[in-house]
């Protein structure tokens, strides 16, 4: 049966939770669902939740339709077959860290078809007073990832919150590969692999790459001076890699990769700092390139995707971002639509899922044409959102 | 418990009726469900748990509000109606408005303050768009006197040559009336001989006071006391700094919280932190130096409305917050909601927080009452003043 929610205050009364004492809004149990949420522009839609997920991070859809998601502190890879979570999860991964960190991103290699190559990034354990990270590929043999092979590990002094490590494609064949866990200004420093994006071979070696040569940089960088990473993807059209991050208070970014460009953390920002203080007296400057889209206040931005099937029309070419809290007010995460006109700059911007209080971790589009997103949540969920039609619309008020 | 469970879920039933055929329709807009019976409880994030009281409905498009000494209220009306709030009743419109309150769109009568001196002289001070045969409108400020039925004796206090639309009064504590007005078109914020985009400072009476800013520089009217704004929709004391603060509309993005100084530009059309509605930034983008930036902004806008400093007791953790309403985010209708702001010592933001959400309704002005709560008026045909009070 479908429940329409209303986001009214029956959600806050049913919510037995008592008043919590750190600055946040009561939590309250993710429905069963199917459930209809009203949107702008494309009307209706109706959502299914599948449950079962534990903090899961990262997704990848197999060309069968079959949904690979990563569980980030319990070390899992999951399995989803229509719709349905396969209670055992692939054996295989390499050693990693859990903790704050864990299993973050999957990514398949563009022939997956032919060669069943899965990408996998992790955080690692490391000495102590250091921090370390590491990306895996293997093939996917039916519930194993076997020739498990270790392409990039990076091992730093330093500590602070875990890094996001968002993996793409893109269109030229390259893995790009985001290390963020940069909340100051190593970001700026070559001889750093946080606050970068990287730019590697399917092999893991390291391609013609815009700061090769260049004394005090590593080889493997692309793109410098970004905070915590957590979305990339690709643009439709350009083919451009687009990728987002984490601003403090304020200052959460979209941008748009160039190679050997730099993106500015911490020098200038949209932000301030948790203190309250700004992080720079800047929000420009020469030789920066700045973002396409930026939040204040922050919804702590986290996976994105460009919107290009058939099923949600008014969606098209639409970019769609995960939040997991708005405003630094903990349990209103969301989902947030982003309408662009012909020359991609913003026209207007939705948000979905402000009355479910779960923090939104990923957004990918099925081969099916739908769209999927991840709730990163102990309890986490994965949600199906589909037109709701308007004949199943009237039969199911009737019913009501 | 049991019984508020129930009337809930009546609500939400009849929510899920109204909300089916406007969705069909596929607009841009999110439908706005029917506002609750009330009262609505919420548990907001510094563990202040609220009740949301709907006092009256029945109030078209209402603007501003003013708490008069015998804690009723006046209420205006965008399209030209003045009402008073007493007692849990709404007054018919109140007899004596100018006749010549032009209502559109966005414009039409917009502000009211009370004077300072009010119990003794009963002046009440309006801003409204006025219409001119031949002459295109504009923004004027009058006053009258009001018996508390009927309001006589009005006389223009300033006409604000060159601006049009929305506009807002504040009796700052040096005892100046300063005005807002709107100035998105072109570069007149920027023109020192067009009184639109400005905030200007007078004398109760619509005089220039002689310590204005700009007083005695050429091709600068004495009434400017800021310029650089585009669509200023609010100006309240900071009491503990004795500053005015002021809301202000961006474009696509770039709403701003300024605080107000002398002579001070504050950037627009030049800077902003918006896109301009068909996409393109302002062309200098987000600074311009010596142009003022904002202490608080927001991106994507709220569409940035009243606002006011809660220096209450009564809704305990919300003491020295800042409540700004909006009417819509992200450039969707349908989707209002009340934002407060917590800042630390040096009041830098600290984390913001969006109320009502759920609600749907266009946020025009939100006030301190003298109970010390929250008093909100909703911008909507069937607009309406609710009250937000601690749950105990």
């Amino acid at each position: 049966m479908n429940i329409r929610i209303a986001f009214s205050s029956a959600i806050l009364c049913l919510a037995p939770t008592a008043l919590p004492a750190q600055i946040g809004v009561p939590a309250m149990p993710l429905p069963d669902g199917p459930f209809v949420i009203d949107t702008a522009e494309q009307g209706p839609v109706r959502v299914t939740v599948m449950k079962g997920l534990e903090l899961p991070w990262g997704m990848a859809f197999l060309p069968n339709g079959d949904l690979l998601v990563t569980e980030r502190p319990a070390r899992r890879l999951r399995i989803v077959r229509d719709g349905v979570l396969d209670p055992e999860p692939i054996a295989g991964l390499p050693e990693m860290s859990g903790g704050g960190g864990g299993l973050m991103s999957v990514a398949i290699h563009p022939e997956f078809a032919d060669n069943n190559v899965v990408y996998v990034s992790y955080t690692k354990s490391a000495a102590q007073g250091n921090r370390a990270v590491g990306l895996s590929r293997g093939r996917l043999e039916g519930m194993a990832l076997v020739d498990v092979h270790e392409i990039f590990a990076a091992e730093e002094p330093g500590g602070g919150p875990a890094p996001g490590l968002p993996l793409v494609f893109g269109p030229d064949g390259y893995l790009y590969f985001g290390i963020g866990g940069a909340n100051d200004e190593i970001a700026q420093r070559g001889d750093s692999y946080f606050g970068k994006v990287l730019r590697l071979n399917d092999d893991g070696s390291v391609p013609e790459n815009p700061f090769a040569g260049r004394e005090g940089f590593h080889p493997e960088l692309y793109t410098i001076g970004h905070r915590n990473m957590v979305g990339m993807t690709i643009h439709p059209e350009t083919g451009a890699v687009w990728q987002n991050e984490n601003g403090p208070l304020g200052g959460d970014e979209v941008n748009i990769l160039k190679a050997g460009a730099n993106y500015g953390w911490p020098l200038v920002s949209y932000g301030r700092d948790y203190s309250g203080a700004p992080v720079s007296d800047k929000r420009t400057m020469e030789g920066v390139e700045d973002p396409v889209l930026f939040w204040v206040p922050s919804i702590a931005i986290s996976g994105m995707t460009f919107y290009t099937g058939e099923a949600f029309p008014a969606w098209r070419n639409n970019l769609f971002v995960g939040g997991l809290q708005f405003g630094r007010i903990a349990r209103t995460g969301q989902m947030q639509r982003i309408l662009f006109n012909e020359s991609w700059q913003e026209l207007r911007r939705e948000a979905f899922f402000v009355g479910l209080r779960q923090r939104i971790r990923d957004v990918e589009q099925g081969p099916d044409d739908l769209l999927y997103v991840l709730t990163d949540e102990q309890d986490g969920a994965l949600l199906r959102l589909e037109p709701a039609d308007q004949a199943a619309e009237r039969e199911n008020l009737e019913s009501e | 418990m049991k019984s508020n469970l129930l009337r809930i879920a009546i609500v939400a039933v009849a929510v899920t009726v109204a909300a089916a055929p406007a969705a069909a329709q596929r607009g841009r807009g999110i439908p706005v469900p029917p506002l609750p019976a009330g009262p609505i409880e919420y548990r907001t994030g510094d563990g202040m748990a609220i009740r949301v009281v709907v006092l009256t409905r029945g109030l078209e498009n209402p603007w501003s509000l003013a708490f008069l000494p015998d804690d009723s209220i006046l209420i205006t009306e965008r399209p030209g109606r003045l009402r008073l709030f007493r007692n849990g009743e709404l007054s018919d419109p109140i007899p004596g408005l100018p006749d010549d309150i032009e209502a559109n769109f966005i414009s039409g009568l917009f502000d009211i303050k009370l004077h300072p001196d009010f119990e003794q002289n009963r002046l009440v001070y309006l801003t409204y768009n006025r219409g001119r045969e031949g002459a295109g409108s504009v923004t004027v400020m009058v006053r009258g006197v009001f018996d508390g039925t009927t309001l006589t004796d009005v006389e223009d206090v300033f006409v604000a040559e060159g601006a049009t639309s929305v506009s807002r009064m504040l009796f700052g504590p040096d005892g100046k009336l300063y005005m807002s007005t709107f100035g998105e078109r072109d570069e007149i914020a920027q023109d020192g001989m067009n009184y639109a985009g400005k905030i200007l400072r007078l004398n109760d009476d619509g005089s220039a006071p002689d310590d204005n800013p700009f007083v005695g520089r050429t091709r600068w009217h004495p009434e400017i006391y800021t310029v650089g704004h585009r669509t200023p929709e609010s100006l309240v004391i900071h009491e503990p700094t004795g500053q005015i603060w002021e809301s202000e509309m961006g474009p696509n993005g770039g709403d701003e919280v300024n605080v107000i100084v002398a002579g001070g530009n504050y950037g627009w059309p030049y800077v902003s932190l918006g896109r301009s509605y068909a996409g393109p930034f302002q062309p200098d983008k987000f600074h311009r130096e010596g142009m003022i930036d904002p202490v608080v902004s927001w991106v994507p806008s709220i569409s940035a409305t009243g606002m006011t400093f809660y220096t209450g007791d009564r809704l305990t953790a919300w003491n020295g917050n800042l409540f700004v309403g909006g009417v819509r985010y992200g450039e969707i209708p349908g989707t209002g909601r009340l934002q407060r702001i917590v800042f630390n010592e040096n009041m830098e933001e600290l984390r913001r927080e969006s109320l009502l959400e759920d609600l749907r309704v266009r946020i025009r002005d939100v006030r301190q009452g003298p109970d010390e709560l929250l008093y909100v008026i909703t911008d909507e045909t069937d607009g309406a003043l609710l009250r937000i009070e601690p749950l105990e």
